[in-house]
């Protein structure tokens, strides 16, 4: 399971084996630059946080304890800071200009909302499932379809849309509470 | 007393009316089942703001080149290298871009120490973004023989079935799926062509004007990816 797989990561990565921080960034580049190009827009701008976030996370290897939270949720919580850092430099080059022109005050930056962070989260999550529950999770969500309509559209039995759709919401609240920061 | 069964919740949390007139009694009497079923509300409000927002992107190549650079002088073994098995869940945006591109830049020659991170990817910019085409006509092919298109708020549903044919990218027959009675008869087609910077579909429907509008989904057979996109 992919659960799992995220445990060998963060036990590999608190252990500081060789090949760590490349096994936590094939997991987890994608959700940490996708936070970060969803709050700076700038694909530039989130590369250089995705760069920061994980050569950051690897000297700051030793304040990263498994014991009080997953290595995708201390990840999140890093990009953020990086993320504000570089709203915050932007807001710098922004007021030097303004000053130039003899301009106004700049509202403070600040990190990417919660809940664009979780979305991000949860969308990691929802591409990690199975592939026929990841199919019943979308068009539940996204769908006006019935949980009958869509077992007859996908021709799986009723028993195993509600399953699916029960384990699947339990799943995405699970990560949500481990890596998420609305939670 | 037993709780409301945890499928009614989830149903219900969904928008659904699930279960019975005894469900409703319990829901509201039970702290416990009205925590669940908030809880389990908001993570569906939270996937639904915005829509379906697909997987995730990965970052360019260039983006590990840098992190291994700073970290070892390149010591650290490439992510690719290192991942076990093929089970890379970002298929549509991750595993091919990336091996696509790792060719393209082993052959490119470029230090990975040069420190000079926008002046370095300036060039692969240009490769890199026909690399993307590439991807996404190899996707929309694969999509193609799962396509399903959603008729009108909860009605009907017409599955396509053809092979792509050539020139354009793919171009699918419309049929409606036997479960919705009411849609037989209504019939179309849907044609991806490709132009010199991207790629159209063309969806082509013969069904009756109905209250609200029609919706076209792309689904990958697999569930690997879908992509909504309204008219």
């Amino acid at each position: 399971m992919d659960s799992e797989r995220d445990g060998d990561v963060s036990g590999a990565f608190s252990r500081r084996d060789p090949d760590a921080l490349a096994l936590a960034y094939a997991r987890f580049g994608p959700l940490v630059y996708s936070i970060a190009l969803r709050a700076l827009g700038a694909r530039s701008d989130a590369e250089d946080v995705t760069q920061q976030v994980f050569v950051s996370a690897w000297r700051s290897q030793a304040s990263f304890d498994p014991g009080r939270g997953t290595l995708g949720g201390w990840l999140v919580t890093i990009a953020r800071n990086k993320v504000a850092d570089a709203l915050r430099e932007r807001q710098r080059d922004g007021r030097v200009l303004l000053q130039v022109a003899g301009g106004a005050t700049v509202s403070a930056p600040e990190a990417p909302p919660d809940q664009v962070v979780d979305r991000i989260v949860l969308a990691d999550e929802l591409a990690r499932l199975p592939e026929s529950q990841r199919l019943v999770m979308a068009l539940a969500f996204y769908s006006d379809l019935t949980h009958e309509q869509i077992a007859q559209v996908l021709g799986l039995p009723l028993g195993t849309v509600k399953s699916h759709i029960r384990r699947g919401l339990q799943r995405l609240r699970s990560r949500l509470e481990a890596d998420g920061v609305a939670y | 007393m037993s709780h409301t069964d945890p499928e009614i919740l989830a149903l219900r949390a969904l928008g659904e009316m699930a279960g019975t007139a005894r469900d409703d009694e319990h829901a509201e009497a039970c702290a416990h089942c009205r925590a669940e079923l908030a809880r389990l509300t908001e993570i569906v409000d939270l996937a639904r703001v915005g829509g379906p927002a697909g997987p995730l992107e990965a970052p360019p190549p260039q983006v590990w080149d840098q992190i291994a650079a700073v970290v070892a002088n390149g010591a650290v073994p490439s992510p690719v290298a290192a991942v076990p098995g093929g089970g890379d869940p970002y298929e549509l945006n991750g595993a091919g871009h990336r091996a696509n591109s790792d060719t393209r830049e082993a052959g490119s020659g470029r230090s990975p120490a040069s420190g000079d991170g926008s002046l370095a990817a300036e060039p692969a910019a240009g490769p890199r973004r026909g690399a993307r085409r590439g991807r996404l006509i190899t996707a929309l092919a694969g999509l193609a023989a799962g396509l399903i298109i959603g008729i009108g708020g909860t009605a009907g549903i017409v599955q396509l079935t053809q092979a792509p044919a050539t020139r354009v990218v793919a171009q699918i027959e419309l049929y409606p799926l036997p479960q919705f009675p009411q849609w037989q008869g209504a019939t179309g087609t849907a044609v991806m062509r490709a132009t010199a910077s991207q790629q159209v579909m063309a969806v082509t429907l013969n069904a009756p004007r109905r209250p609200g509008f029609y919706e076209v989904w792309l689904l990958a057979q697999n569930g690997t990816s879908m992509i909504p996109s309204a008219t």
